[in-house]
């Protein structure tokens, strides 16, 4: 595969990563990027048609337990460490 | 009394016996990590008071006769990725800076039930991603036995920890290596439990399926000892499995402690001995393209050698998937990273960037609060997961850990533990490796088959180069075969193999 890839392409990638690039670091980050993947890219020396992914191990399945709430009194702790709130509620910048 | 040299479970012993104080023992400590800390940088932060009102608690414990374990009173050092409730957890990254949990990671709970000291937490690289802890935000970490060369990574400052006199033992975590590696490095011993038998409830995620937490100890025995108080099935880890029969580990660490041992001194006995025989050792081979360095590999010889001489049948083993595997585990690696680290948003906690507009915050706060290392590998990330890519990348890294977990599946049919080396060289200086992040990568290339298989793996320090670099080897086992690889690197040291290099 050929592992040159576009600007465009990593600025798409950054938007999804939600990381801003400098203009200065476009092309080091390019460049960058082509450097992983051509090495990740040796990979497809092999064949591994008929092979059954591994996602994880040993998770066959996943453990259930009873639908009920264990932790409702946690809620000030939970917001200790955030940057603003209305005591009840994180706020944040609106979006639009 | 000197205890400076003690292992975990000897400092307890002395402990419970109230020939020393707890509070004694901490003031050593103290002593040590003000004589080291500033060159030597193996923590972010010290609890000082916290761990010295911990010390009273355990000492009256003492003086009562209910000692919780034999580990009670003595001082540990834990990777600042692993959360402690109420002490700040960094993690190594300007993201958190100022985080204090509002809990206690499962694995650091077990250690408090079990009376355990924890003194401060240790300096790391970044989210766990490098491999020399030179990507930490708040400076880098020092090999103690040399300090203008790296101690390795990720968990650099709690290996750090115990080759200093800095700490008795220490909680780190291992997703590529990050334990073993910098054990070798710093000449201690650096075990890598079995995927899931230790809770991962509480670890600061870097990927998934690939981390677990591990240990740094002086010995084998101590070890054993730290697995068997936190191998427990934990229900807030749904990938936490436990370890059966847990107390077979007591058999380990009870022998190092006994009283006969001590009156024996270095004796190996004849049960000891038997233990090798007929055991099936495969000894890696030389990968093509691979240099390893002379004194790796002399080591790693001498080892198979001494296995041999004990009645052990030692071959050689050759894999053929693990350059692959490492391609595989930084395609895996990253791709799980860039969902993990979704989290950080500046919204519930950690660092925020104020801007007028949600996405603009967004954009501002990750992009300062994560460093280099943490940018390129998010981004990575986010390229194999893209549509373009998903199928020709991380699809195929996924059937690569297939074929790699399959090959040592057959191999630990034919043998019973797997010997190697844990790295291609010593610690090297600091200030070279990040220059060339591909090439510190292929550094990576003998630990991460453990992870990628989930399986148990432990870094036995095996004297130094010469330079006087500490040396390490690797022992693998089978999944759940924590017990064995414990038990044949406990017999490594009665045999003389290993030795810490602490120079303090």
């Amino acid at each position: 595969m050929d592992n040159r890839i576009t600007d465009e392409t990593v600025e798409e990638m950054a938007a999804l990563a939600k990381l801003e690039l400098s203009e200065n670091s476009l092309t080091l980050v390019r460049a960058d990027m082509e450097q992983l993947l051509d090495y990740i890219a040796r990979m497809e020396e092999l064949d591994a048609t008929n092979v059954e992914p591994l996602y994880a191990i040993g998770a066959n399945e996943c453990p259930l337990r009873e639908d009920l709430i264990t932790n409702d009194d946690g809620r000030e702790q939970a917001m200790d460490n955030a940057p603003a709130t209305t005591g009840e509620l994180f706020v944040v910048p609106s979006s639009f | 009394m000197n205890f400076s040299d003690m292992t975990a479970l000897q400092l307890g012993q002395y402990l419970h016996q109230k020939e020393i104080a707890v509070g004694e023992v901490l003031d050593a400590v103290f002593e040590q990590i003000d004589k080291r800390e500033e060159e030597l940088h193996c923590y972010i932060t010290l609890d000082r008071e916290g761990v010295y009102r911990q010390a009273e608690r355990i000492q009256s414990c003492i003086l009562t006769g209910e000692i919780p374990s034999p580990l009670a009173g003595v001082p540990i050092s834990v990777k600042d990725n692993l959360c402690t409730k109420g002490l700040r957890t960094t993690c190594g990254t300007a993201m958190l800076e100022n985080f204090v949990p509002p809990y206690d990671a499962s694995v650091v709970e077990r250690l408090r039930e079990a009376g355990m000291l924890i003194i401060g937490k240790t300096n790391m690289d970044e989210f766990a991603m490098g491999s020399t802890t030179e990507t930490s935000y708040f400076g880098v970490t020092r090999n103690p036995t040399d300090p203008s060369h790296v101690p390795g990574g990720s968990s650099g400052g709690s290996a750090a920890s115990v080759a200093a006199g800095e700490a008795f033992a220490a909680l780190g975590t291992d997703t590529g290596g990050s334990v073993r590696q910098p054990a070798a490095y710093c000449g201690v011993y650096g075990f890598k439990p079995t995927y899931g038998t230790v809770s991962r409830y509480g670890l600061i995620a870097y990927a998934s399926s690939l981390d677990q937490v591990g240990f740094f100890t002086k010995d084998a025995a101590d070890s054993a000892a730290l697995m068997q108080y936190t191998c427990i099935r934990d229900r807030k880890d749904a990938t936490s499995v436990g370890l059966s029969d847990p107390g077979m580990l007591e058999k380990i660490w009870k022998a190092a402690i006994s009283k006969e041992r001590q009156n024996q001194g270095e004796l190996f006995d004849e049960s000891t001995a038997n233990r090798m025989k007929g055991k099936r050792i495969g000894i890696l081979k030389e990968i093509p393209g691979v240099n390893v360095a002379p004194a790796i590999q002399k080591a790693v010889r001498e080892v198979g050698a001494i296995f041999e001489g004990m009645g052990a049948e030692v071959e050689e083993y050759e894999p053929t998937m693990w350059e692959y595997g490492l391609c595989a585990y930084y395609t895996i690696a990253p791709a799980e990273a860039s969902s993990n680290l979704g989290r950080y948003d500046g919204v519930k906690y950690g660092l925020r960037k104020d801007r007028e507009e949600l996405h603009d915050m967004y954009l501002a706060t990750r992009t300062a609060g994560f460093g280099e290392e943490v940018r390129r590998r998010i981004l990575l990330g986010t390229f194999v997961l893209s549509r373009s890519y998903y199928d020709a990348y991380y699809q195929k890294a996924m059937k690569v850990r297939r074929l790699l977990t399959d090959e040592l599946g057959r191999a630990f049919g034919r043998f019973d533990l797997l010997l190697g080396p844990v790295s291609q060289q010593t610690a090297p200086k600091l200030g070279v490796c990040l220059q060339d992040p591909v090439q510190m990568y292929l550094g990576d290339l003998f630990t991460t088959p453990a992870n990628m298989a989930g399986m148990p793996a432990i870094s036995i320090p095996c004297g130094c180069d010469e330079k006087g670099l500490p040396v390490g080897v690797q022992l693998m086992a089978d999944r759940f075969r924590d017990k064995e690889l414990l038990q044949t690197a406990y017999l490594c040291e009665r045999k003389g193999i290993s030795c810490r290099n602490t120079k303090q």
